[in-house]
């Protein structure tokens, strides 16, 4: 109630930032601004899902990647075939159609992989999510009739209505979008009846279960919402880069998703979207320098790690609150 | 305050047993709590009061025996369902959330009390209703001062009201204290003994407590714990009087 307006603010001010990156991009003339940009709110979206789980219901997935592969895939399989002319009902390249397929996908592999990893904690439930992100990686890479190694190429991005998201600049702001309305729709989330359930169940299990708290449907509601979330972003990347691969799965891509909440502030949900910018931002700098542009991130992140341990933004946003 | 004899008692506890290798940690302890009535357990340290708490609440299941709550055998039952049934109950070793208001900590209890709610629309620090209630029993256990304060800025003898609010925001049936009292300064103890006697006779409460002039005062009937027996149960005169309790260890309690 009197919780200060600090964050929200610092989250407006972020996204009119990204608002106007198009037209700073126009006047400076910064070719590779944009795509820049989109990767960077692609990933935002993937690593605030991430931050629900971790930094709020103290889930610790090392396997998120998986989602955003599947996402991604989902797109993928759906043109491949569409093309191909093998689809029921003939097959759909509507955003609309294709999206939420992808995203339900992905939250039915949530809800599998989350039972089952909500069986364990700690250390357990790590090892179980990085153990299906394998094995939805291995997968990816075994079948061949969907580019195995090499990934599939998808001829042209979805289509939605009214807009032409073919064009660089209008896919960025429909990316923004949906990064906006995700964090807003999390942001809710963890302020809300359910949100203080689950931020409790974090704190102390004990007293939630002696309060009549039954953990594992709070805790799975917010796993499968987070694997939705990353999926979405996966649907994303598939629709930007037209091309999947099962390196999108990879269990290093979890990992830099990790990094990229930790690094930005873990249970802040915003912290992460800057977190998304720094490690992308970094990596586009650093690698113009040289192909082993981790030597200078990984030192970043242990001095990150230690000496803000709430994150690149994290104090800055004030409060001692997950907010 | 007892009602008529027909209604079950608030908690009926029968040939409880629990064993944890060659110690028997509680051993055929039966005990009643009725309507209204404010039960006392006592007993030396390791007596099995605590392991006697934790299967009442369902975090511990009894190796045989029955636990009856409002006439409903719970033995079965997981610590969450015996929640929402209605037992509610503080801990010896507070457990709050520390990230949380004051306020949170209690409107917790309420969204709880019917298991939560999986509605991600409505904030809850703004369901008025809530929040008067939960402010109505902070001001009643004395903190209605702190309520925007974070929990784990709270002080030792604060945490444990608030422990005591998060117990009875939601009005329970049975309501169990476990050693409510310890570590509280004298002005501490003395204004929860008070809010002890003004909760008397309206809820069913279980209370395990070290500090002997509060449970005497207090107690309506007393039950004596001792290597996770009971040996003796009867009102505080009985209980002061009884030799073969006075031999087992009062007189260590120099009471």
């Amino acid at each position: 109630m009197t919780a200060s307006r600090r964050p929200l603010l610092f989250t407006l001010a972020l996204f009119a930032v990204f608002a106007t990156l198009p037209a700073v991009f126009a006047l400076t003339g910064w070719t590779g601004g944009m795509g820049l940009a989109t990767r960077i709110l692609i990933y935002a979206t993937a690593v605030v899902a991430l931050d629900l789980i971790i930094g709020y219901g103290a889930m610790v997935s090392f396997g998120h990647a998986m989602f955003f592969g599947v996402g991604g895939y989902a797109v993928a399989v759906v043109a491949h075939h569409t093309g191909l002319g093998e689809m029921p009902f003939g097959g759909s390249n509507a955003a609309l159609v294709v999206w939420p397929i992808a995203i339900v996908v992905c939250g039915l592999l949530g809800f599998v992989v989350g039972w089952l990893a909500l069986k364990t904690s700690g250390v357990q439930f790590i090892m179980i999510t990085l153990a299906f992100a394998q094995m939805v990686f291995f997968l990816l890479v075994s079948v061949q009739s969907w580019g195995g190694d090499d990934g599939m190429m998808i001829d042209r991005r979805n289509t939605l209505p009214f807009v032409d998201i073919g064009r660089p600049t209008t896919f960025y702001y429909v990316c923004l979008a949906v990064l906006v309305m995700w964090f807003a729709f999390c942001r809710m989330l963890v302020n809300s009846r359910f949100g203080l359930v689950l931020q409790a169940l974090r704190q102390s299990e004990r007293r939630a279960v002696n309060l009549g708290i039954a953990p594992l449907s709070f805790r799975l509601a917010t796993f499968v919402t987070s694997a939705m979330g990353t999926g979405l972003a996966g649907v994303l990347w598939a629709n930007y880069a037209r091309f999947v691969s099962p390196d999108m799965a990879a269990w290093t891509k979890s990992g830099e998703f990790m990094a990229m909440v930790v690094l930005g502030g873990l249970g802040t949900l915003v912290g992460p979207i800057v977190g998304a910018a720094a490690f992308v931002g970094l990596e586009e700098v650093l690698s113009t320098w040289t192909q082993h542009w981790m030597i200078v991130m990984g030192p970043l992140l242990v001095i990150v790690a230690l000496y803000r341990r709430r994150g690149l933004v994290g104090s800055f946003l004030g409060g001692d609150r997950a907010h | 305050m007892r009602t008529e004899p027909t209604a079950p008692p608030a908690l009926r506890i029968e040939h409880l047993r629990k064993t944890f290798g060659a110690l028997r940690a509680t051993d055929d302890v039966s005990l009643t709590i009725e309507r209204g009535e404010l039960h006392a357990i006592i007993g030396p340290n390791g007596a099995g009061k605590s392991t006697l708490i934790t299967q009442i609440c369902g975090e511990l299941r009894p190796d045989s025996g029955h636990i009856h709550l409002d006439g409903a055998d719970v033995t079965g039952l997981p610590a969450y369902q015996r929640a929402r049934l209605g037992l509610g109950r503080s801990f010896q070793i507070t457990q709050l959330c520390g990230d949380f208001t004051v306020l949170e900590n209690v409107l917790l209890s309420l969204e709880a009390k019917g298991g939560g709610s999986f509605d991600v629309f409505r904030d809850p620090r703004r369901n008025r209703f809530e929040i008067d209630v939960a402010m109505e029993w902070l001001g009643t256990v004395g903190l209605g001062d702190f309520a925007e304060r974070r929990a784990s800025a709270l002080s030792h003898g604060e945490r444990r009201q608030l422990e005591i609010a998060v117990a009875l925001a939601r009005d329970p049936r049975v309501l169990l204290l476990d050693e409510p009292m310890a570590g509280m300064g004298a002005e501490e103890s003395a204004r929860l003994a008070h809010l002890l006697a003004d909760l008397k006779g309206r809820y069913s409460i279980l209370l395990v407590e070290h500090d002997m002039d509060a449970v005497f005062a207090l107690a309506d009937r007393i039950s004596v714990l001792v290597y996770g027996r009971v040996v003796f149960t009867g009102t505080a005169a009985e209980v002061r009087e009884n030799p073969e309790v006075k031999a087992a260890y009062l007189g260590d309690w120099e009471c």
